[in-house]
């Protein structure tokens, strides 16, 4: 493993930022970590930059241990979430840093900044001064300068952050593509699961400090670790229930259990994997509270024994019911039903 | 936590060890030496003091006028204040240029400007008994309570437009946007919206401006006339006219005293109003005069502040290159006679005289004392602006804060008295030395270095720093590529102000000068107070130079501002 | 916009670059041995030909380092709160009105120059010698010569005459508590009328229209008529109309003002040197001092400082012998006296005048 960080902690007075989180990222690969603000993701991205030192807790990279060692000299690159832009310099002076930093030739300065202003699409800005570009142009630039030196390990925090959904989906998908064609190892800070699964080769879900799992993208979302996890992406029907003699004794009444279940339990019933073509197997009646288009689905709330559950169905769907009707959902236990960790 | 407060201190160092030495040491001195000559023992002048009815007089009147001076100068300052905050017009950064000469200038060439304006010979006077055939000046403007408060106004105006001007140019206009959508007509916005927003600012510039006229000392002896004196004035009367150094001692302690209380208002309230920089704010707060009466608004305060400010230059200037001698109303002639004659004599030495100062040399030794005042003020208030920037409101810096401002609250015979007794012993035996003047300069020019320096050095985000860090920058390499530079404009700034500052200063200079290095003003003094037109003349010469450096001063200052950094 | 940031630091730059040297004092010829140093401390009007000066350090092997420590009063206060530790070995400046305070202060050693012996009695105002006289200037009222003669009327002659009605609004004064020529212009009226009359003169100087300023600039050019104002009699110096000369404009044969120079209507400022108390160097101090009060000096004081030698046998400029108006007899008061009232004549000067 390339980077790896072991049981950091890091604490500022009384509020604890970091407690014990541990996760590797190998070579080539790009790791999202994701997690609601405050979560402690920007310390981390701080404590692995070096601008932090933790207060316990291991950081590796390539088996050398980086503790001590300042920023300067680690050779990783941080994109900052305000861009940090130097706003005495222009555009491609603001490229240009970290190689006059590593003591490149003026030649091949030139070189490699007319390069990655070509690659993020900017090549024309060279002269221009940061203040007068627009967010996305800012955000391009920032990409730029965090590229140019080549770091061993890119960091991003929260890159598309402040800008609107449409520029925002497209730079997704071209700083995907700029980070798999440059093979940059990446770690990437966001707080948007959608971010997070487009980008990443393997998810970090953080919650106060810690990992609340760990994963590829499919697997977090189809297998959520935990209630946090599974709030966190959007699913919301998490219940608690007793398993009693093969049933899940729950507040929306008695449904089947798993084989491996007892005792008290986490109950998921995961919005998405639900139907309402009548082909059961197992099915759950409510009624229609309200109903919200969303695009490509549609978005039920559903009265079952009078706790409110929603339920992801596509807008393909024609005979959707209005509020205040009557549904009956149809649904697999084995792949609906999933049991979340305490 | 620790650490940043060690850091605090640190950096406080030296500036407080400068404070401590040149000024509050030879004040002490001074102040002590002074109470034990009284024969009554040292409270006995207190208590003459507060039973004093012409001590009480000069007080109120000292408030009074001050009072009186403040509110003519909001008056004029904040409708400027407006149209420099919201409005983009071509010609602004000279109009925003030419309102801060006048504070640079020294009393002495002030009064001149003003008798050259509205004396009974000034040219308003002239052109009026010339028109309407009067045989009397129609205006009586020295030597009276309008020619304190308009100079007042001259002075000062400019604290307004740059205080509330730059605060308010980054004020959101979307906020009375918003409070407009809600339903407040213009009237509203401005009561509930605009005006209490900027209200820390107007007081603390109003405060700041008191400051300055409750010390006013040459405004009202020249122009104010015998009838009128402040304490400053009172001072400088009871040390010198009446050596009564003890009355003269408490009367310091009582300016000091309402300084202080005023100071420490000011920096509550202004350290209330910094921010940091946004760079393209004003951008977005200011618009083109579009409508008509955003025109005619425009006109009238750009003609008003004109008038206010810079016609009494503008007249010193005309009178330096007319022949006195063809503006005899007697003669009744107005006819414009031209003359460089004033200036050509500035650079002979009819008497031979080894004091004798051309004006290359005046001007060569005033820039070298400015210069040594910006190194010093500069080498002084970076680490002072830099420990104000940690945190404003720390205890060690709400204390300090204030203290900083406090050289510009005392009496200049004061402290220069204080000099000669406290540097009397080696190793700090300057009293002869041509380096008391630059350190005096850096005494008043001080506050005005931390004030620029210190919002821009908030400004820096941390996450610049970071960001040249992680590019492989080194602390080293961080704070010349980053720091030094982002200060950079600032820093200038603050140079300039000091410069300007020195090249304009008189009274401390007058005290501890050497006859040999005489700068501007000195030089114009020795010209006024000999009789003779040509001395006048070149006197009036020598002070348009002297405008003239000013203004360049103030262009640069205008040039070098990044973003409205600075609080004054 | 980079650019020109750069252009204007390079142009301050180099602009303070080239008046850097501008500002060293001339390098001052030095003949081995090493020169002995010798400081003089005066008051802002001080000033002295090179050549002058030359002839002194030449003669003594000496370099002369000038202090200058504002006006008289400044001045005297400065040598007086110094005096446990002088700032110069020698003072010049005080005059008959501080004379007493510099005095009672102690701060002058007792020096008998032998050239006391050419100076007359009357300047020699201290017995002991501590203080020797060096110059006189004359405070008289000036008039507009030209107003007068448009007027169809006389000048003043006398005090008395300024309480005439056709001299109502005529007169500017000076404030004595703030003016050098103001306070001697109270003397003269103390000296004049004594210390019991010289009120009721100046309640009928105010009954006519006095006009008051705080400083001789003001008075002298803002509201003597000769400059624009409207009061042609202006307290000034016996020694203004012979400058309105040599500093014309044009050059002129007749100055446009003249002094009023009858009995007791001027007071004599007289000016003294004296050697600190304490100086190392008391011998070049002595040479010093006879040195001003010698003739080269003495010649040298009426352009230089605008007053005029004490030394008779100082010979003066043809300007001067034509247009200096010397007063018949101005008013005396001591500088006892004057020590021990001043301030109880400002301060009822104030209240009858400005009150």
């Amino acid at each position: 493993m390339l980077l790896s960080i072991a049981n950091v902690h890091k604490s500022y007075g009384h509020i604890h930022a970091l407690r014990g989180i541990s996760f590797e990222v190998a070579e080539g690969e790009i790791v999202t970590l994701l997690g609601p603000s405050g979560c402690g993701k920007s310390t981390l991205l701080g404590v692995i930059a070096g601008l932090e030192e933790p207060d316990i807790g291991d950081i590796y990279w390539d088996d050398r241990d980086l503790r001590g060692l300042p920023p300067h000299k680690r050779g990783f690159g941080l994109m900052f979430q305000d861009y940090a832009l130097f706003p005495h310099k222009n555009v491609q002076e603001n490229v240009a840093f970290g190689l006059l930093m590593s003591k490149w030739h003026q030649r091949e300065i030139t070189e490699r900044v007319d390069e990655v202003l070509e690659l993020v699409g900017l090549a024309e800005y060279g002269n221009r001064a940061v203040a007068t570009l627009s967010g996305g142009e800012q955000q391009r630039v920032a990409l730029a300068r965090s590229l140019a030196p080549g770091p061993d390990l890119l960091m991003l925090d929260e890159p598309l952050g402040s800008l609107d959904r449409t520029l925002r989906e497209r730079l997704m998908a071209e700083l995907r593509s700029i980070l798999r064609q440059m093979e940059q190892t990446a770690l990437y800070v966001t707080h948007d699961q959608e971010e997070a699964f487009a980008l990443a080769d393997r998810v970090v879900v953080m919650n106060q400090g810690r990992a609340a799992q760990i994963g590829t993208p499919q697997a977090v979302y189809q297998k959520p670790a935990n209630a946090f996890v599974a709030n966190f992406l959007g699913m919301s029907n998490i219940f608690q229930g007793k398993v009693q003699d093969g049933l899940i004794r729950s507040p929306i009444g008695d449904l089947p259990a798993p084989d491996e279940a007892e005792g008290t339990i986490m109950l998921l019933i995961r919005p998405d994997i639900i139907r309402l073509d009548g082909s059961g197997p197992k099915q759950l009646q409510g009624r229609v509270l309200s109903r919200s288009f969303r695009g490509s689905l549609c978005r039920l709330e559903v009265e079952i024994q009078s706790h409110s559950l929603t339920f992801d169905l596509p807008s393909s769907v024609t005979n959707l019911p209005r509020p205040g009707e009557s549904i009956v959902l149809d649904y697999d236990p084995t792949e609906t039903l999933q049991i979340l960790a305490q | 936590m620790q650490n940043k407060r060690s850091v605090t201190v640190l950096l406080w160092c030296a500036p407080l060890i400068f404070l401590a030495i040149f000024y509050f040491y030879p004040l002490g001195s001074i102040l002590k030496l002074s109470l034990a000559r009284s024969e009554a023992g040292a409270l006995a002048p207190f208590v003459e003091a507060i039973t004093s009815p012409s001590v009480h007089r000069v007080l109120g009147f000292t408030i009074w006028q001050a009072f009186l001076s403040t509110i003519l100068t909001l008056l004029l300052g904040l409708p400027g204040a407006y149209l420099l905050a919201r409005f983009d017009f071509r010609g602004k950064t000279l109009l925003r240029a030419l309102t801060g000469v006048p504070f640079v200038m020294p009393t002495l060439v002030v009064a001149a400007s003003f008798n050259a304006l509205l004396g009974p010979h000034g040219w308003i006077n002239v052109g009026l008994m010339e028109v309407f055939n009067l045989p009397e000046p129609p205006i009586q403007f020295l030597n009276s309570l309008p020619a304190i408060l308009v100079a007042h106004v001259f002075y000062n105006t400019t604290i307004v437009l740059r205080m509330v001007g730059d605060f308010w140019s980054h004020l959101d206009p979307r906020l009375g946007k918003a409070a407009q959508v809600l339903g407040a007509n213009r009237w509203q916005v401005l009561k509930n919206v605009t005006i209490p927003l900027l209200t820390p600012v107007i007081t603390a510039a109003a405060l700041l401006v008191f400051i300055f006229d409750f010390t006013s000392f040459g405004v009202i002896l020249i122009l104010g006339g015998p009838h009128f004196a402040t304490l400053e004035v009172e001072i400088f009367y009871q040390t010198i006219s009446l050596f009564n150094l003890p009355l003269a001692a408490v009367l310091s302690v009582l300016q000091l005293g309402c300084t202080l209380v005023m100071t420490i208002l000011y920096t509550r309230l202004s350290a209330k109003t910094s921010r940091p920089i946004s760079l393209q704010s004003s951008r977005h707060t200011q618009g083109r005069l579009l409508t008509w009466q955003q025109r005619i608004f425009a006109f009238g305060v750009i003609a008003l502040l004109l008038i206010i400010l810079i016609t009494p230059l503008l007249a010193l200037a005309g009178r330096s290159v007319t022949s006195f001698g063809v503006i005899d109303t007697r003669e009744g002639s107005l006819a414009p006679g031209l003359t460089l004659a004033f200036y050509r004599e500035l650079s002979i030495n009819r008497q031979e005289s080894l004091f004798y100062a051309p004006p290359t040399t005046a001007i060569g030794i005033s820039l070298t004392y400015a210069a040594a005042t910006v190194v010093l003020a500069l080498i002084l208030g970076l680490p002072a602006a830099w420990a104000l920037a940690q945190d404003r409101t720390s205890r060690l810096n709400r204390v300090l804060d204030p203290l900083l401002m406090l050289p510009l609250g005392t009496s200049a015979v004061t402290l220069g008295l204080g000099f000669i007794i406290a540097l009397a012993h080696p190793p700090l035996d300057l009293r002869t030395s041509p380096l008391l003047v630059p350190i005096a300069h850096t005494l008043v020019a001080f506050p005005f270095v931390v004030r620029s320096l210190t919002p821009a050095l908030q400004s820096i985000q941390p996450s610049l720093r970071h960001a040249a860090a992680v590019l492989g920058a080194s602390p080293r390499q961080v704070l010349r590529h980053i720091d030094l530079p982002l200060v950079g404009r600032a820093l200038l700034v603050a140079a300039t102000f000091a410069f300007t500052i020195s090249i304009g200063e008189f009274g401390a200079t007058s005290l501890l000068s050497r006859p040999e290095y005489p700068t501007v003003p000195m030089a114009i003094y020795r010209l006024l107070s000999r009789p003779g037109v040509l001395n006048y003349g070149q006197a009036l010469a020598l002070s348009t130079i002297l405008m003239v450096f000013a203004i360049s001063g103030m262009l640069a200052i205008e040039r070098f501002r990044i973003a409205d950094v600075g609080e004054f | 916009m980079k650019y020109k940031t750069i252009i204007t630091i390079s142009v301050l730059i180099s602009l303070l670059a080239a008046c850097a040297p501008a500002s060293e004092p001339e390098p001052i010829e030095i003949t081995p041995p090493e020169p002995l140093k010798l400081t003089v401390m005066t008051h802002d009007s001080f000033a002295i030909s090179e050549d002058v000066l030359e002839a002194f350090q030449e003669q003594y092997n000496a370099e002369v380092q000038f202090i200058e420590a504002g006006d008289t009063g400044t001045a005297v206060n400065k040598a007086a709160l110094a005096k446990d530790k002088p700032l110069a070995d020698v003072f010049y400046g005080v005059d008959n009105t501080f004379l007493s305070r510099a005095l009672d202060e102690s701060i002058f050693e007792a020096y008998a120059s032998p050239l006391l012996a050419d100076i007359p009695d009357d300047f020699k105002l201290d017995p002991q010698n501590r203080a020797l006289p060096v110059d006189f200037g004359d405070v008289c009222l000036n008039y507009d010569v030209a107003y007068f003669e448009e007027n169809d009327l006389s000048p003043p002659e006398t005090l008395e005459d300024l309480l005439k009605p056709e001299y109502a609004g005529l007169l500017v004064v000076e404030n004595p508590a703030t003016s050098s020529p103001g306070l001697a212009f109270l003397f003269a009226t103390v000296g004049h009328f004594g210390p019991e009359g010289y009120l009721e003169f100046w309640q009928g100087l105010v009954e006519n229209d006095l006009k008051v300023v705080n400083d001789w600039e003001t008075a002298y050019y803002s509201e003597f008529s000769q400059w624009g104002g409207t009061r042609p009699i202006v307290v000034s110096y016996g020694s203004s109309p012979p400058f309105e000369v040599i500093f014309a404009e044009e050059p002129i044969d007749q100055p446009p003002t003249a002094a009023v120079v009858g009995a007791g209507s001027c007071f004599r400022q007289i000016e003294f040197v004296g050697i600190l108390k304490g100086t190392p160097n008391r011998e070049l101090a002595e040479k010093w001092v006879d040195f001003m009060l010698s003739p080269t000096f003495q010649e040298d004081i009426p352009l230089q400082m605008y007053v005029f030698p004490v030394n008779p046998n100082a010979n003066l400029d043809k300007t001067f012998q034509e247009y200096l108006a010397t007063p018949d007899a101005p008013a005396f008061l001591s500088p006892t006296d004057i020590a021990a009232h001043r301030e109880e004549w400002i301060n009822a000067w104030t209240e009858t005048v400005l009150r």
